[in-house]
């Protein structure tokens, strides 16, 4: 009952975490391809400029969450997925650091160049989360004594030596990034108004009708891929 | 799959992402903007949901020999540490989520 517990606790931190920083990591995406000028890149900033580090706070809890409840799962899965996971600190540095400096000069240049930043970082990131739920329900080549280790990729195959990256992984990835972009649409849309309003929700219909056959390809792909 | 076929009541979770992601286009496209967003939330959640019901109670599968995959039962803490964590968990939690709620409310409406 008490493993149970734990592990419904630990499936609502990642649901808090996906709910609440993937708005604004689709906010991060969508700016690259919505806004004309660098004012309205500063417009879908600030609709996530005070909350999105405060979302952040979430994937510390998973981590805190699985370090205390599922020790054996934390140490095998960050010594298995480590360059992924450095790959991922990374990613959430870049993000950061983006969002802080682009402030500090009024230069056009420089902004557009850590907007450019901000967006790669937030897309790339979301791509990897999908493809890290989709190594989950894969599997992954764990030994008798919990220890494993996954290069980037082999032969893109996820039967056999899979790597991290395989179809089938790359299919939850992007799945992931039109699902974000897609929340993250709908979130600029409720926080802005005007002609970058409606260019938003245009943006978030086109990703909505690339996600409906990406999702049902993946789900139909999960039940062949799963060894659960 | 097995989930799904020995607690059928699990099948809400897939349903509710269905739901959640017709529902946030629908809403979006009647300009029904922040209901269309928390629909966008359902959807992740039921997609989330659905996985994790699907791989209870596995928590890292093995997909060379399925008995040694990690599991709930093979990768969890003593039973007093988990009590003890949870005794800490909930009033942090609580934090976080009192602190959100605040953050939200204080930034709510449109930007200029």
């Amino acid at each position: 009952m008490l493993l149970t517990l734990w592990f419904c606790l630990a499936a609502i931190t990642i649901t808090g975490y996906v709910l609440l920083d993937g708005f604004d990591l689709g906010a991060g995406i969508l700016q690259l391809f919505v806004t004309r000028t660098g004012a309205e890149t500063s417009q879908v900033l600030r609709s996530i400029g005070p909350v999105w580090d405060g979302n952040e706070v979430w994937l510390v809890v998973l981590g805190g969450t699985l370090f205390c409840a599922f020790p054996a799962l934390y140490s095998s899965a960050f010594s298995g997925f480590y360059l992924a996971l450095m790959m991922v600190l990374w990613l959430l540095i870049l993000r950061g650091v983006s969002i802080e400096f682009r402030s500090h000069m009024d230069s056009a240049q420089w902004q557009q160049f850590w907007s450019t930043i901000f967006g790669s970082a937030s897309a790339a990131l979301a791509l990897v989360f999908g493809i890290a739920l989709g190594n989950v329900v894969r599997g992954v080549p764990i030994d008798q004594s919990g220890y494993f280790f996954l290069p980037f990729w082999t032969n893109f195959s996820p039967t056999g030596q899979a790597g991290i990256i395989d179809w089938y992984t790359l299919l939850v990835g992007a799945t992931s990034f039109l699902a974000l972009a897609v929340h993250g649409s709908l979130w600029v849309v409720v926080k802005t108004e005007g002609s970058l309003q409606e260019r938003t929700r245009l943006f978030g219909a086109k990703c909505w009708l690339a996600l409906v056959p990406v999702m049902l390809l993946m789900t139909a792909a999960s039940f062949f891929s799963s060894p659960t | 799959m097995k989930q799904f076929r020995m607690h059928p009541w699990g099948t809400i979770f897939p349903v509710a992402a269905v739901v959640g992601m017709i529902g946030g286009r629908v809403l979006s496209s009647r300009q029904r903007d922040l209901q269309a967003f928390l629909s966008s939330g359902l959807y992740l959640a039921g997609m989330l949901s659905s996985v994790a019901f699907g791989v209870f109670p596995n928590v890292l599968p093995s997909n060379t020999r399925p008995n040694w995959g990690l599991t709930i039962y093979n990768a969890a803490a003593a039973e007093h540490g988990l009590l003890v964590a949870l005794c800490w968990f909930i009033p942090g939690m609580a934090l976080a989520i009192g602190y959100s709620v605040l953050a939200y409310r204080r930034f709510a409406g449109k930007v200029a």
